[in-house]
């Protein structure tokens, strides 16, 4: 398919040139050099090119060998690729289990409100509203107040108020915060296509003969609804993993998020060659490509949905 | 008869903006505490208490930061700066952006593709990670001692970076809207009887235009402070923070201004053991949020309807 190929050759060339300027972005401050004057009794600290670039084409090679290291304060060294194999698994995780949960609830909320269900008509619009319109972090840290409250004052916790990926309690208020704006987004776009599709001549000519309106919405309309709730995956996707950083950091969550501010800095154990201490630019902008494939993959499935679904079917004209 | 459906969001929103108007001019109406005024001891039920105190102690409504400083004045100067500093970022995106999404539309060719380019290239991340990134790599570099320039202009350089991440899909969606208007037949009259595109864009697009993108700019300001309290959590804030060490007591770091993100970004760290000290900040900024976001989406709904 010339389209789908389009599609994927140019998310390619997109993914490459994102790559190269976020890398070059995020090592900015690898840049920073100190130097000790002893005629003024102090270090100084000043911005060198020369080791921004050095940092920078130490990053392409230290990639192409898988040799980025994560040194931490106590001297103990870890690959980072190990560290980075589990976040980028913990983060997919939590996404797809907010985005595949919150979604199909949204999809089920939506198909009930266009029912005329007031009920669900009401709670599409309540799961809209604090899905879209709140933002991540309150919604994180209002739950976390509840379980304190809970705590305190009856002794029971609703949910622990960290995330652990070991635990089940632990996933908890993470996919659920994240769950709201797919949960939302869905319903009012289920609603609003089912509601547009309801209206339509084949639609009355299946409730005039008698159908069910449950087969009514589920065989007919729903069908029909489907290239618009793809149409919102894009954006979907996009909002979701917006927040999942700001989740993982609020709940420490193991993911991805953890590593996209940079901590530390320059430490020279007397080898002659200073090494970075704690998050360094080069695991900044390593993360952060891992993120950018994350969302150009799953973008473009999203978008290849739309692209399938939207094409009229063969021989029907304009 | 068909009834029409009551327009909730822009309801809902309408009232938090009554009620975000009526609590940023407080301060005119009743005496508002100094948000920087300190009170560093205070009789609490007849002992002699360090800061931070309740709601009600000590004659603090909502009770104070760790510094002892008023919450409620803080959160009500708070909101007025995050919401200037929202709006300024937001007039800055809407100002460079609507000339290009009009030029871009209407001449379409190699102008409307390096639109479609950066704003494909902008929404490759998130827009926080990409904001995040851009202004934490700068502001490492602005700390530098010899970059006295960029260290005085930081807060400047915050807002007009926050503002250009922003550009790319404004312009797109402003070129999409210009594009699909040009095929329209009055336009195509204008253009026939040999009316200039300036004139064209200036007294037949745009008129039709302004109504979309003021209901964009309002959803900005929303997504705005979304992003500023977003950055805020990862530490990214303007102003600074300044340590407030007694003796006795360990050291205490509390932000500098009154801005709800910095208010929310340096006290998240409390929310076990002072709840109310960052959740209020955070609600403060979801409230103003929350009303942006529905004003925009009742007041879309309100213009499809209308046709």
């Amino acid at each position: 398919m010339p389209a789908l190929l389009k599609l994927w050759v140019r998310r390619l060339v997109l993914f490459l040139v994102v790559t190269l300027a976020l890398v070059y972005l995020v090592h900015l401050p690898a840049g920073v050099a100190q130097e000790w004057l002893p005629d003024q009794s102090k270090w100084q600290v000043f911005y060198s090119p020369a080791q921004y670039w050095r940092q920078t084409s130490q990053f392409w090679t230290e990639l192409a060998s898988g040799g980025i290291v994560y040194h931490h304060s106590d001297r103990h060294h870890i690959p980072f690729m190990e560290v980075l194999h589990d976040s980028w698994q913990n983060t997919g995780r939590i996404f797809a289990m907010a985005v595949v949960a919150g979604g199909f609830l949204g999809v089920v909320v939506g198909s009930l409100a266009a029912l005329r269900s007031r009920v669900f008509g009401f709670l599409s619009l309540l799961l809209a509203i604090v899905g879209l319109s709140l933002p991540d972090f309150l919604v994180v840290m209002g739950g976390q107040v509840a379980t304190l409250w809970t705590s305190r004052t009856f002794g029971f916790r609703l949910w622990p108020i960290l995330a652990d990926p070991q635990t089940p309690g632990g996933w908890v208020l993470p996919v659920a915060v994240l769950s709201l704006a797919p949960l939302g987004y869905m319903a009012r776009l289920t609603a609003a296509a089912l509601d547009e599709i309801l209206r339509e001549d084949y639609i009355r000519t299946a409730r005039s003969k008698g159908l069910a309106e449950f087969r009514v919405i589920f065989g007919h309309a729903f069908r029909n609804a489907l290239p618009r709730l793809y149409g919102g995956l894009p954006s979907l996707l996009n909002v979701v993993l917006s927040s999942v950083p700001v989740v993982e950091q609020l709940t420490t969550w193991p993911g991805l998020g953890k590593w996209l501010v940079p901590a530390g800095g320059y430490a020279d154990f007397g080898t002659g060659s200073p090494i970075w201490i704690g998050v360094s630019p080069a695991m900044i902008a390593m993360s952060g490509m891992t993120l950018v494939a994350m969302f150009m993959v799953l973008d473009g499935v999203a978008q290849s949905l739309v692209l399938v679904y939207s094409r009229k079917p063969e021989g029907v004209r304009a | 008869m068909r009834h029409a459906r009551p327009n909730a969001p822009l309801v809902l929103g309408v009232l938090l903006l009554v009620g975000l108007l009526l609590f940023l001019a407080l301060p005119w109406f009743v005496p508002v505490a100094d948000p920087a005024g300190q009170t560093l001891t205070a009789e609490v039920a007849g002992t002699l208490q360090l800061p931070p105190y309740g709601g009600g102690q000590a004659g603090f409504l909502l009770g104070s930061d760790p510094a002892g400083r008023d919450m409620l004045a803080r959160l009500v100067y708070g909101a007025r700066t995050s919401l200037l500093l929202a709006m300024a970022i937001t007039a800055i995106r809407v100002v460079v952006a609507v000339p290009l999404g009009l030029v871009a539309g209407w001449y379409r060719g190699l102008t409307g593709r390096l639109s479609e380019g950066a704003s494909a290239m902008f929404g490759a991340l998130p827009t926080l990670i990409l904001v995040l990134f851009l202004v934490q790599s700068v502001k490492v570099i602005a700390s530098v001692e010899g970059m006295t320039w960029l260290h005085m202009s930081w807060p400047y350089l915050y807002v007009g970076l926050v503002a250009v991440a922003g550009v790319p899909r404004l312009v797109e969606h402003v070129r999409r809207l210009t594009a699909d208007l040009a095929v329209r037949s009055h336009i195509e009259a204008a253009v026939a009887v040999g009316a200039p595109p300036v004139r064209i864009m200036a007294r037949h697009i745009w008129p039709l235009l302004r109504g979309d993108v003021f209901v964009a700019a309002t959803a900005e300001i929303g997504w705005v402070l979304m992003l500023l309290g977003q950055m805020a959590i990862f530490g990214v804030y303007l102003g600074g923070t300044i340590i407030i060490a007694q003796d006795g007591v360990p050291p205490i770091i509390v932000e500098r201004d009154a801005e709800l993100g910095a208010m929310l970004g340096v006290n998240r760290h409390l929310l076990r053991r002072y709840p109310e000290i960052p959740l209020y900040p955070a609600a403060a900024l979801g409230l103003i949020v929350a009303c942006f976001q529905l004003l925009a989406d009742g007041l879309r709904l309100r213009w499809r309807s209308r046709g």
